[in-house]
């Protein structure tokens, strides 16, 4: 009895309400605050980025198909409230262009430049930029050194190979971004379950935006597996791939509700589509074969640079086996396995395989110096002790509710390493100079070449001669990267001007085709494989060409189809 | 005019999405980070040094309580008593049983009276005339008070971790875990029902029935408990889980949050806020010695939780799995609605009383809304969005309308899945086998879960709006107890 009446039980008052941070058990902030220093890192870093972009970018690279399509279709979500200008395929998931729709719709984009193409450019900028962000971030988030992070972001920023593709309007370009914020937001050390679902959230908008990202699911999911902790795993993988998949299959839902899922006639449909492009497309064939048409972009790519991807690639096999930069190097090996297997690859392909390479590339030099985040075998217990430092911080355990965080525990640790820490560095340092020696030319003359094109796209200067020339109730065949500007600035009727491609592909556009006045599109598509074109390659046959722009397959002639024809 | 419409149809379908969101923000909270689960959270408690009185209101409870009684007496506590509410002329049976077992534990075990006065027989007016029979019989000399209910097996070890975490957290109230045990579809769970033939023959004949008279009426009675097994599970599994759900994350956030509704039994009020309680009820109602409990609520345990969030106590929950108190599902199906009616109309009662406009911020007046209707909201929701995304489907709405309706669904389909993990884990914490017609019947059985929930809602509205205000009380038959508990079993037949 005195043994507890020496120890009072404590008088109680009410309470005032404390911050609702702190009230949840920690404080939500903290994950979220600004680093200032790795600010002060990323930002010379964004602005070297969205220098080598910008610079050059109207005329380098020229005009292809697939940016004008997406423009296309992004106007058309914003003007007709449609996925497409033309009966919508399913060819790709449409979340892509309706971000640069709503993008376009909150600072009228269309409308502030004389091309959709330019439009394109600048959202091809901001998905640049915001890649490069997250690049950076998720290098720290890897355990980088702020230097290296930021050299994964300049990496990413400089290679010719990423400026090359990054500057076209391209679904993948918008990809990165959401796959990278996947990665990052997996990859945290907090392993809380709002991580991972926004994890999965993210990815499913990847795959929203261009489908062709599920192919990185199986890395994700193991970053996702591999940052989560036993306590509440099951818990928050149900979580954020139930959300994950919700997400995604919005789009399936939004062909079951226009009753376009299954197989029909009179209807596009989605599976009927993705049997198509899964199973009767023909194939690139693969990269082991020198003939296929996968070998011939690869040596494309090579071309302009060989030193990122094939870097890369090299070291691989070396950092599968460090436990963080293993679902990195996974997402490369999934990359070359579609390469290898011989699908159907198209060239912007690369686009989502060079951010892994940067971080690859950094991630080895990392390593080689001594990096201690960066162990190669995998520590029980989730605890990552480092050999080299002498003095680490283990965080103090958090518990929930109201209790008091205690101190960081210091751990000293043998000072033996700091001798062979030093070599390391040294011998990290060498490598990269060596590295650098023949890599630095390289990229300066290429980037010299990409960013002082001079002379305007072909395409471009042909819409300047139709817009001078052509009298608006024409019909005019033309390439898709002008059809939004023929539309949308030079006031043609939308059904006057057709896609090349959608004359022979589209039923709809088939039947109500009464006449043809203009072509204008480039040179190669007369040339391109038999039977592709056939109602165009017919009514240039009974055309005269009325002007000409540059030299080379690339070259665009108008050509003017006799009235007397009809298709 | 179809403009309107499509409007209303988004409005519904965001306020369907929130409730659905919510619902998953709070129930997962405790896999929100990985500390949330940690099994040595809750700290590891040292000497206890309050004194204790535990209220156990028992009508009608002659099968449990003296089993109950006989774990209350052998606690591991040093300081506490329990007072045993009995109305005496009303209920003699369970008087007997719980006088019996006072005069065996004289330092334990008190039996108070309820009070003569009224013919209404509820939980609240016990407690109030316990606490004040106590006081005028001198034991005014305590720290905190526990509730408990007639068939509450409470964990030895329980109130030397409440009286650590009184002292640790600074709380007004620590609300104890409490468990819903028997979900799972195993006949040889329940007790078996009566052999009819065999006691037809016996009220003839006067006699015992021949051994062939007895195996012809077992067969039947076997099929009975078989089926009646199989047929419930489907309910008492999603009863169970939701207890499950909601003392295990949902009154953490509560709690945190500062606007809880507590449960009705194994909580426990530190001296101070009951004499708080007691001093504004006084002052209100111009009397001298005020009320604890509102006598004339049908949940008075909301009640109070809203009254400790008004007057500035926190709340602590505590949930330990082997040291929750375990409970079992109501009786059938039917018992169950009622049950859930009674709480319906008891939040919507505290609601109308409007204490918690007293709220002190703004957002916990917004969550006390949202807390009290959540019943309504639960039930509307899980009902209505099935129905409007699959209408949708079927009679071609506006593509938006379908993809907006394919929110609250698709996060109900994703419900399914959780209460699915939860049951196999609540499967592995209390080392019960889970069978795979148990999951099926928790799938099949959700939306027809739904439709019950929905039930009571509207019940509860209607008997609320035609104020009918009557005590439904749950009985008890220790199912949970089966075990260790072979006269419940045998009162059964």
């Amino acid at each position: 009895m005195t043994a507890t009446l020496d120890r009072a039980f404590p008088r109680l008052e009410p309470q005032h309400l404390g911050p609702l941070r702190t009230r949840m058990g920690e404080p939500v902030g903290s994950a979220w605050r600004i680093r200032w220093r790795g600010v002060l890192w990323l930002l010379p870093v964004l602005a070297v980025a969205a220098l080598v972009h910008v610079w050059g970018m109207a005329n380098y690279p020229r005009y292809v198909d697939d940016p004008g399509t997406y423009l296309s279709q992004a106007w058309a979500v914003q003007y007709e409230h449609a996925l497409s200008p033309y009966t919508y395929f399913y060819d790709h998931a449409p979340g892509g262009w309706i971000q640069v729709a709503l993008w376009s719709m909150a600072t009228g984009g269309f409308d502030r430049y004389d091309s959709a193409i330019a439009f394109g450019n600048e959202c091809m900028l901001l998905a640049k930029l915001a890649s490069v962000a997250l690049l950076f971030w998720l290098s720290r988030r890897l355990g980088f050194a702020r230097p290296a992070a930021a050299a994964t972001g300049l990496l990413f920023a400089m290679s010719p190979l990423a400026l090359t593709y990054t500057r076209w309007t391209f679904l993948d370009n918008l990809v990165t971004p959401w796959i990278l914020l996947a990665f990052v937001l997996a990859v945290s050390r907090r392993r809380a379950m709002v991580g991972v679902v926004g994890a999965s959230l993210a990815f499913g908008m990847a795959a929203l935006t261009k489908e062709t990202s599920l192919l990185l699911a199986p890395a994700f999911c193991w970053a996702v597996v591999q940052y989560t902790d036993r306590r509440n795993r099951p818990h928050v993988l149900l979580m954020s791939g139930g959300l994950g998949v919700l997400l995604m299959s919005s789009y399936v839902v939004y062909a079951l509700a226009k009753g376009e899922l299954f197989e029909g006639p009179g209807h596009t449909s989605l599976l009927g589509t993705a049997k198509w492009q899964l199973l009767d497309r023909q194939a690139s064939g693969s990269l082991l074969d020198p003939t296929s048409s996968t070998f011939a972009t690869v040596v494309e790519w090579l071309k302009i640079d060989p030193y990122l991807p094939l870097g890369g690639l090299a070291v691989v096999p070396l950092l599968i086996f460090v436990r963080r930069l293993g679902p990195p190097a996974c997402c490369v090996l999934l990359e070359m396995a579609v390469l290898l297997k011989g699908g159907y690859v198209p060239a912007m392909h690369v686009v989502t395989f060079l951010p892994w390479c940067a971080v690859l590339l950094v991630g080895a030099v990392e390593v080689l110096r001594g990096n201690p985040a960066l162990q190669m075998r995998p520590r029980s217990g989730g605890l990552h002790l480092p050999s080299c430092p002498s003095v680490i911080r283990i965080p103090a355990p958090r518990t929930a509710d109201h209790d008091e965080p205690t101190q960081p525990t210091r751990v000293v640790t043998g000072g033996a390493g700091r001798r062979g820490q030093l070599v390391r560095r040294v011998v990290a340092a060498l490598v990269v100079g060596a590295v650098m020696v023949p890599v630095v030319p390289a990229w300066r003359s290429s980037l010299v070449t990409m960013t002082t094109v001079a002379e305007p796209p072909e395409l471009a200067q042909a819409t300047t001669w139709v817009a001078d020339n052509v009298p608006r109730s024409d019909v005019v065949v033309v390439h898709d990267a002008i059809w939004t500007d023929l539309v949308h600035h030079l006031g043609f009727q939308k059904d006057n001007v057709i896609m090349a491609y959608k004359l022979d592909a589209d039923p709809a556009v088939h039947d109500r085709l009464t006449r043809l006045n203009y072509l204008v599109v480039p040179d190669w598509y007369y040339t391109a494989q038999v039977g592709k074109y056939p109602t165009l390659i017919e009514a240039r046959d009974h055309a005269v060409a009325e002007a000409r722009f540059g030299t080379g397959p690339d070259a665009v002639t108008v050509w003017r189809v006799s009235r007397k024809w009809t298709p | 005019m179809s403009d309107v419409l499509a409007v209303l149809l988004l409005l519904n379908a965001l306020f369907m999405g929130i409730i659905a969101g919510t619902t998953f923000v709070f129930q997962s909270y405790k896999w929100w980070r990985p500390e949330n689960s940690d099994p040595d959270r809750y700290g590891i408690p040292d000497r206890p040094v309050g004194r204790g009185i535990i209220l156990l209101a028992a009508r009608f409870e002659d099968q449990v309580i003296g089993q109950t009684l006989e774990r209350l007496a052998h606690l591991n506590y040093p300081h506490y008593l329990v007072a045993v509410i009995i109305d005496h002329p009303d209920d003699p049976a369970t008087l007997a049983v719980a006088r019996a077992k006072a005069i065996k534990y004289p330092r334990r075990i008190c039996v108070v009276r309820y009070p003569e006065h009224t013919d209404v027989h509820n939980k609240p007016i016990g407690l109030n005339a316990a606490l004040s029979q106590l006081e005028a019989a001198g034991h005014w000399d305590w720290h905190w008070v526990g509730v408990l209910d007639a068939e509450d097996m409470l964990h030895p070890d329980l109130l030397t971790m409440v009286d650590f975490r009184f002292r640790r957290t600074g709380a007004g109230i620590v609300q104890a875990g409490v468990q819903l045990m028997n979900f799972s579809s195993w006949h040889r769970n329940l007790p078996l029902p009566a052999n009819r033939l065999a006691e037809r023959w016996t009220s003839r004949f006067t006699a015992r029935p021949p051994r062939v008279i007895w195996l012809l009426g077992h067969g039947p009675r076997l099929l009975r408990r078989w089926l009646a097994a199989n047929t419930s599970a489907w309910w008492r599994a999603a009863n169970c889980l939701e207890y499950y759900k909601w003392f295990q994350s949902r009154l953490k956030v509560q709690a945190n949050l500062r606007v809880i509704p507590l449960g009705g039994n194994t909580v426990f009020f530190r001296r101070e806020f009951v004499d708080h309680v007691r001093r504004v009820d006084a002052e209100e109602s111009g009397v001298l010695h005020g009320k604890f409990w509102d006598e004339k609520c049908l949940t008075e345990d909301c009640k109070i939780g809203i009254t400790a969030s008004v007057l500035g106590y926190l709340v602590d929950v505590i949930y330990i799995p082997h040291m929750v108190t375990r409970e079992e599902t109501p009786q059938s199906l039917w018992k169950f609605v009622q049950q859930r009616v009674r709480w319906d109309q008891g939040f919507i009662q505290v609601f109308v009383e409007g204490g918690w406009r007293r709220l002190p911020t703004w957002r916990q007046r917004m969550m006390a809304v949202y807390i009290l209707g959540f019943q309504f909201f639960q039930a509307y929701t899980g009902l209505v969005a099935p129905l409007f995304f699959l209408g949708g489907l079927v009679l071609k709405a506006p593509v938006l309308v379908v993809l907006i309706a394919f929110v609250p669904f698709g996060l109900g389909v994703i419900g399914v899945g959780v209460d699915l993990l939860l049951l196999r884990q609540f499967g592995q914490t209390y080392a019960e086998k889970v069978r795979l017609r148990d999951y099926a019947g928790l799938v099949i059985g959700s939306p027809l879960f739904q439709l019950a929930l929905a039930l009571a809602a509207v019940m509860a509205l209607s008997r609320h709006l035609r104020g009918v205000t009557n005590w439904v009380k749950t009985t008890h038959v220790g199912a949970h107890m089966s075990v260790d508990v072979p006269r419940a079993r045998q009162t059964l037949r």
